[in-house]
C-alpha cells in the first residue's frame, strides 16, 4: 500500500475513525494492527521478518539496560544482528557479484547462489531506528521500553514506516502516553502537509519522472546541456518525491495527533554542501552523524582524521541507499565534497579577508548555484544504472566530449515539442527553483495561522482540484521505497 | 441520553479549512460536471486527449463522417493487416493505419460483387477482443451512428489469450467508455472483482473533475503547447526520438502521431515471412474457462445487439497458417468454431470460414496469423462475397416473410 493510491485513501480514515472512536487503552492496538496490515499488503511473509526484529530488539533493550558487567557486549551483539539482517537482505547479490567479480581470475567463474532474496520493505529504516534504540539504552539516553506493544509501534508506525523519517524513540513514546482528543487544528493542518504531500509527488515528481526516464535510458542521445537538464530535473524529482512522502507521513501521523520529525528545509537553496546536508533527508544525517560520525571520533582527532571520518561516514551513507557501487561513489563524492568545505571554511576563518564576495548577496547566489551544481553532478551518478555509465554522463556534464551531439545539435531535448512536461521543462526548472525561494519567504513572513481562512480554503481547494486533475495515470511509487 | 449538538458540529465544521475546501471542491466539481453536460456532443469526445491510440484515432474519424458507414469492420489486427495491406497495394502508396479508415479497395469488391453496401469504415483496432467488438457496436448504437452491416473477424486468440486480463483494461474499453459506449452495468460487471478498481470506476462517476482527468491533460498540454511555442501547438507535430518518447511513457496508454503507423504496399519481391510463434505459443500458453467463457458472452452480446438494431452480421473466421493452428488443440478449435458459428446462426447473422484448406497460401501471410497487401485483397473479396451473400439471404427471408 502507497500513500498515493485508493487503498490508503481508504485506509487512512478508517484507522482514523476507530483511533478517534475507540477508547484511550485501544489505541496503540489499534495503529499497531493498522501498521501491520499496512505492512503485510506488500508481501505478508514479511511481517515475520519485523515482528522478530522487534522481539529481538525488544529484549536486548531490556537486557542492555539490567545487565551490570555486559552492557556493552548486549548493545554490540545487537548492533551487529540488526546490521548482518540488513546485509543478508540488501547486500548479498553485491558481495556475491563482487566476490565472483574478484575471484575470477583465480578460480574463474564461480556460479551464483539461488537464494531469491527479496530486499524487505523499510528494513534500512526500522533497522536504524532500532539501533538508535540500543545504543541510546546502552548509552543511558533512554530507559528501556518496557510495555511491548508501544516498542512494537515505534518501528511499525504506518505513517513513517517506510521512508521515514528516522524517528527517535525519545521523541516518539512520550506522545503515545499522552490522552490527547481529537483537535480540529490537527485535522487542518495533517491534511494540508498529505494534500502539500501529494501535490509534490504526484503533480510534480510523477510528471518529472516521465522526463528523467526518457532522458536517463537514452543517455548516448543527450547532449552535455541535456544532461544538465536531465540531472536538474532529477533532483527536483527526488526531491518532490521524497519530501512529498514526508509531508504525507507527517500530517498522516498529525492526523493521529503524533508530531514526527520535519526531513527536509528547501535544500536547493543551502549556501553549502554542509548546509545542504542539515537541510536534505535531516533526520539519517543526524543518525549518522550521532551513530556513526561521532563514534568514529568525530572531528576530535585533528583536522586529517576528521576528513577521513567524514569520507567514510558519506560514503556508508551511500551504501545505505542501496546495494550498488555507483550509491557508494555518490556517497565517497558527497563525502569529498564535504571534506572540501570543511578545508575551504577553516582556510576562510584564517583569511577573513578572501573572497568576502561570497558574503554579499550574489556571492550566496552564486553559493547556492554552485552547491545545486555539485548536487547534479552528484545525481547522475546516483540515477545511473551503473558506475560507467554515470561517469560517462559526469564526462558530458564537465563538456569533456564538446558542446554538441552528432547531428550537431546543442540540446536534443530543446527540439523536443511533444506535450506534458518535455516540452516546459526548460521553463519549470527555473520555476521550481525560484518557486522554492518565494515558499520559504511566505512560511518565513505569512505564518498559515496568520493567512485568512478564505485564502487557505482556496488554496486547499485548488490543491485537491489539480492532485485530481492532474496526476498522471499511473503513479510511480516513492522512490525511497526501494531504499 | 444527550443529544448532537449539530449547530456546535455545523460551527466546528465552518471553521474547519478542509471541511470548507472539500464544500468547495464539491461546488466546483458540481460546476464543471454541468459545464461538461452541456457542450456534450454526440460521439465527440469533449476535447483533444493527451495520448492519441489507435482506438482515438478511429472513433474521431468516425464521429467526422459526413454520413454513416454502410459497412463497419470490427476485428484485430488479422483485419487491420489485411485491410491495409490490400488498400495499400490497391492505391500503391503508404497507407496510414490512423487516419485512413475507408476500404476502398473492399468497395470496388462489394461493387463488383453487387453488394448493396457502398461505403465502408474500419474499426477493427490490434487486439480487438469480442469484449471490445462489443464496446465498439455499442458506442455505434448509443450514438445514433447505425451501420447496415458489421463485418466481424474472429480467431481462436480471441477466446484463449493468455495474455488478455480484464476487459476494462483494453484502450477499446477506456475510449468507448468516454462516448457512452459501456453502460453502468458492463463497468460494474467488469470490475467487481476489483474492489478498488469499482471504487475507482464509482469516483470518476462521482467527480467530474476525476472523470474527464483526461479532458484536463489536454487543456493543460495546450496551454503549455501555447506558452512554450506560439502557433505550433498541434499535436501533429512530434518531433521527439520515438526512442525516448516510447520509453518516457511506458507506464502511459498507447499514443502515436499521425504520421507513426503506415502500410507501405506488398512488393512480391520483398515478401519476407517473419516468425511468430512464439508470441502466439505464449498466448495459446494458458487456456482460461474463464476468458473463455467472458468472451464468448460479450460475442452473444454483440451478435444480439446487431440483430436487436437490424443490423446484417456477418462472422468471419480468419485464416491462419497451418503452423499457428497446430498450436491450438484440435478439440478447442473445433468447439471455438461450433460455439461462434451456432452464436451467429442463432442471431441470423452469416458465418463464413476463411480458414478452410485451400483458400489461403503460405505466401499470402508475412506471419503466422497476419496476411500480407496480396493475401489482404483476397482476405476483401472473400469478405464482399460473403456481404453479397449475407444481403441475398436477407433478401430471401424477407421475400419468404
Amino acid at each position: 500500500m502507497v500513500f498515493n493510491s485508493l487503498q490508503y485513501l481508504l485506509f487512512l480514515p478508517t484507522v482514523l475513525v476507530l483511533f478517534w472512536l475507540c477508547p484511550f487503552k485501544w489505541r496503540i492496538p489499534i495503529l499497531l494492527v493498522a501498521s501491520y496490515i499496512f505492512y503485510a499488503s506488500w508481501r505478508p511473509i514479511y511481517l515475520f521478518l519485523i515482528l522478530g526484529m522487534t522481539v529481538a530488539n525488544y529484549f536486548l533493550g531490556i537486557k542492555i539496560a539490567d545487565s551490570k558487567d555486559h552492557k556493552k557486549a548486549w548493545m554490540v551483539t545487537g548492533v551487529i544482528g540488526n546490521l548482518l539482517t540488513l546485509a543478508y537482505f540488501k547486500y548479498f547479490y553485491l558481495l556475491e557479484e563482487t566476490f565472483i567479480w574478484a575471484a575470477k581470475p583465480f578460480v574463474g567463474e564461480l556460479p551464483k547462489l539461488d537464494l531469491k532474496i527479496v530486499l524487505p520493505l523499510a528494513i534500512s529504516f526500522f533497522v536504524f531506528e532500532f539501533i538508535h534504540y540500543l545504543v541510546d539504552v546502552y548509552k543511558g539516553k533512554s530507559e528501556p521500553v518496557k510495555d511491548p506493544l508501544s516498542f512494537a509501534l515505534f518501528p511499525a508506525f504506518f505513517p513513517t514506516q517506510v521512508a521515514g523519517p528516522i524517528k527517535r524513540v525519545q521523541d516518539f513514546l512520550p506522545q503515545l502516553k499522552i490522552e490527547s482528543k481529537f483537535k480540529r487544528e490537527d485535522l487542518d493542518q495533517g491534511c494540508f502537509l498529505i494534500l502539500n504531500g501529494l501535490f509534490k509527488k504526484v503533480l510534480l515528481a510523477d510528471n518529472l519522472a516521465l522526463f528523467v526516464t526518457g532522458g536517463f535510458s537514452n543517455s548516448e542521445l543527450m547532449t552535455s546541456l541535456d544532461v544538465w537538464i536531465c540531472a536538474a530535473a532529477f533532483s527536483f524529482q527526488v526531491y518532490f518525491d521524497f519530501s512529498g512522502y514526508a509531508d504525507i507521513a507527517r500530517g498522516s501521523a498529525q492526523l493521529f495527533g503524533y508530531k514526527v520529525p520535519l526531513n527536509f528545509k528547501f535544500p536547493y537553496l543551502s549556501g553549502s554542501i554542509t548546509d545542504f546536508w542539515r537541510r536534505w533527508h535531516i533526520t539519517l544525517g543526524s543518525w549518522l552523524r550521532d551513530y556513526l560520525y561521532f563514534p568514529m571520533g568525530g572531528s576530535k582527532n585533528g583536522r586529517f582524521r576528521a576528513s577521513l571520518n567524514l569520507i567514510i561516514t558519506m560514503t556508508l551513507c551511500g551504501l545505505w541507499h542501496g546495494a550498488g557501487w555507483h550509491l557508494v561513489a555518490w556517497g565517497f563524492y558527497h563525502g569529498l565534497l564535504l571534506t572540501a568545505h570543511r578545508e575551504f571554511s577553516h582556510f576562510r576563518e584564517h583569511h577573513p579577508k578572501f573572497l568576502t564576495v561570497l558574503d554579499t548577496k550574489v556571492g550566496h547566489m552564486f553559493s547556492v548555484a554552485l552547491t545545486f551544481a555539485s548536487f547534479c553532478v552528484g545525481i547522475v551518478i546516483f540515477r545511473s544504472d551503473n558506475i560507467f555509465i554515470g561517469l560517462q554522463m559526469v564526462q558530458k556534464m564537465l563538456f569533456l566530449n564538446g558542446l554538441f551531439n552528432a547531428d550537431h545539435n546543442l540540446s536534443t531535448i530543446a527540439g523536443i515539442n511533444y506535450p506534458l512536461i518535455f516540452s516546459s521543462i526548460l521553463f519549470v526548472l527555473p520555476v521550481f527553483w525560484v518557486g522554492q525561494l518565494v515558499c520559504q519567504e511566505v512560511i518565513k513572513r505569512f505564518p498559515p495561522t496568520q493567512v485568512p481562512q478564505v485564502v487557505r480554503v482556496v488554496y486547499a481547494t485548488a490543491l485537491i482540484f489539480m492532485i485530481v486533475a492532474f496526476a498522471p495515470d499511473s503513479s510511480p511509487r516513492f522512490i525511497y521505497y526501494q531504499f | 441520553m444527550k443529544p448532537f449538538n449539530w449547530l456546535a458540529f455545523l460551527s466546528g465544521a465552518r471553521k474547519s479549512d478542509v471541511v470548507m475546501a472539500l464544500l468547495l471542491f464539491v461546488i466546483v466539481d458540481a460546476a464543471v460536471g454541468i459545464g461538461f453536460a452541456l457542450n456534450q456532443k454526440p460521439l465527440a469526445f469533449n476535447y483533444d486527449v493527451p495520448f492519441r491510440s489507435r482506438t482515438w484515432y478511429a472513433l474521431t474519424d468516425l464521429a467526422q463522417q459526413k454520413q454513416t458507414p454502410d459497412l463497419v469492420l470490427l476485428g484485430a489486427s488479422d483485419m487491420t493487416c489485411a485491410l491495409y495491406g490490400a488498400e495499400a497495394t490497391y492505391q500503391k502508396k503508404t497507407v496510414s493505419q490512423l487516419t485512413n479508415h475507408r476500404s476502398t479497395y473492399l468497395e470496388s469488391q462489394l461493387e463488383k460483387a453487387s453488394a448493396p453496401y457502398k461505403s465502408t469504415f474500419c474499426l477493427a483496432i490490434p487486439g480487438e477482443m469480442p469484449s471490445d467488438q462489443y464496446f465498439m457496436l455499442r458506442t455505434l448504437v448509443s450514438n445514433k451512428v447505425k451501420p447496415k452491416a458489421l463485418y466481424c473477424t474472429m480467431v481462436p486468440r480471441n477466446f484463449v489469450d493468455a495474455t488478455f486480463k480484464n476487459p476494462s483494461t483494453s484502450d477499446v474499453y477506456k475510449n468507448a467508455a468516454r462516448v457512452n459506449g459501456v453502460g453502468i452495468a458492463d463497468e460494474i460487471a467488469c470490475r467487481k472483482k476489483d474492489v478498488f478498481s469499482l471504487f475507482d470506476w464509482g469516483l470518476s462517476r462521482l467527480s467530474s473533475v476525476y472523470g474527464h482527468a483526461q479532458t484536463f491533460k489536454s487543456i493543460q498540454h495546450h496551454l503549455v503547447q501555447s506558452i512554450c511555442r506560439p502557433g505550433d501547438s498541434q499535436f501533429e507535430t512530434v518531433k521527439m526520438p520515438v526512442t525516448m518518447r516510447k520509453l518516457a511513457l511506458m507506464d502511459l496508454p498507447e499514443d502515436f502521431a499521425p504520421t507513426e503507423v503506415g502500410q507501405d504496399p506488398f512488393d512480391p519481391n520483398n515478401n519476407v515471412f517473419v516468425d511468430n510463434l512464439h508470441e502466439y505459443r505464449v498466448r495459446y500458453s494458458q487456456f482460461s474457462p474463464k476468458i473463455w467463457a467472458q468472451q464468448l458472452d460479450y460475442f452473444k452480446r454483440t451478435c444480439e445487439l446487431a440483430k436487436a438494431e437490424g443490423i446484417d452480421l456477418v462472422v468471419g473466421n480468419s485464416p491462419l497458417t497451418a503452423e499457428n493452428l497446430a498450436m491450438v488443440p484440435a478439440d478447442t478449435y473445433k468447439r471455438y468454431l461450433d460455439q461462434v458459428s451456432s452464436t451467429v446462426r442463432a442471431n441470423g447473422g452469416v458465418f463464413v470460414d476463411l480458414n478452410l484448406p485451400g483458400l489461403f497460401q503460405h505466401d499470402d501471410f508475412f506471419d503466422s496469423v497476419h496476411l500480407n497487401g496480396k493475401g489482404g485483397q483476397k482476405f476483401l473479396s472473400y469478405v464482399a462475397d460473403a456481404m453479397s451473400s449475407r444481403s441475398l439471404a436477407q433478401s430471401a427471408t424477407q421475400q419468404t416473410k
